[in-house]
């Protein structure tokens, strides 16, 4: 596995580490865009490019929040490309080497999302959460619906249509790991916990929702409301993943949170 | 916890910045109080607003938000 990742990554390299393996190009040009200089966090970045691409899902994404740095401006950033959907924060969201975390009162990070280029039956939004918080952990909810709500022992969840689906016997002190929404085909969603399904849905998707994705809050043709107090560690937007890939995925995301000593 | 501030010190808050990245959002309480969060201020260099008082937040009355 190594020798393969390091091939990937000799395909797009610049530079070599002092570890004498080589940094993805998109992996530099993230750093370089948001001043990212420690060498814990880059190593570990660039692994997971160099993993995400050998799993061949790379190309599936749109946005990549992978919430290092520790500070704003660097959790701004699109990993996926640095030139697209910049973030941009509001209220009060703190920044520390865990990620993001919303205060629950008027808290919450905008995508700049544009759907225009997407595939309402195909599309996937992913939340790496730290722990229970309250209401919602990202959602769009304006004429169509991608969301993940979240309330004592339970979710409300949906992806392009304007249903959610409810989900109980979730208990807060287990709700960490990554949770993704997946609209796989017209009339079939699924909701992941770490790449296993946790319940499936047959509501037909819509349309797309006609404003941004927030996390930490919900948006609407009103602005932001519902704020949450979860802490997340990664976001992504993409378009559906299969099983195969969302294990892919899964693994990659939790290598790059250990590596940071934040994996939950 | 939270400050409230009149409507002027709203307006000059609109469309600023905290920390040069993230924006203020100032929001109504229950009682319809324009506030700004604790958070905020604590990341703000601006003097004025580190000497609002601060006090507990109590937010809109919770609606469905499904209906």
């Amino acid at each position: 596995m190594y020798g393969v990742g390091f091939g990937i990554g000799a395909i797009g390299a610049t530079t070599k580490r002092s570890s004498g393996v080589a940094i993805d190009t998109d992996a530099q040009a993230f750093f370089t865009a948001y001043g990212i200089t420690d060498l814990t966090q880059k190593n570990a970045v660039n692994q997971l490019i160099v993993d995400l691409k050998a799993g061949n899902v790379w190309s599936g994404f749109s946005i990549i929040r992978p919430f290092v740095g520790g500070n704003s401006t660097a959790h701004a950033g699109n990993l996926k490309n640095v030139a697209t959907y910049q973030a941009t924060f509001y209220g009060g969201v703190t920044h520390d080497s865990n990620g993001i975390t919303g205060n629950g009162t008027n808290g919450y990070m905008a995508n700049n999302y544009d759907f225009s280029g997407a595939n309402k039956d195909s599309f996937s939004a992913g939340f790496y959460a730290r722990g229970a918080g309250t209401n919602f952990w990202f959602g769009a909810t304006q004429i169509s619906r991608v969301e993940i709500y979240n309330e004592a022992n339970l979710f409300y969840w949906t992806v392009t249509n304007d249903n959610e689906t409810l989900l109980t016997g979730q208990t807060n002190a287990n709700k960490k790991g990554l949770y993704v929404v997946d609209r796989d085909s017209s009339n079939s969603k699924k909701f992941y916990k770490n790449a296993s399904v946790i319940q499936s849905g047959t509501d037909v998707s819509t349309s797309f929702p006609s404003t941004d994705i927030f996390v930490l809050a919900r948006s609407t043709s009103s602005g932001a409301s519902f704020y949450s107090t979860a802490a997340c560690s990664f976001f992504f937007i993409g378009r559906s993943f299969n099983s195969s890939e969302q294990t892919i995925i899964n693994n990659a995301i939790t290598t790059f949170q250990t590596s940071l000593g934040r994996n939950v | 916890m939270i400050a409230i501030l009149t409507l002027e010190q709203k307006n000059q808050l609109l469309g600023l910045t905290y920390d040069g990245v993230s924006f203020f959002n100032p929001i109504q309480d229950r009682n319809n109080n324009w506030v700004i969060s604790q958070e905020e201020i604590n990341q703000s260099s601006l003097q004025w607003l580190k000497e609002l008082p601060l006090i507990e937040y109590i937010g809109p009355v919770i609606e469905n938000p499904f209906i």
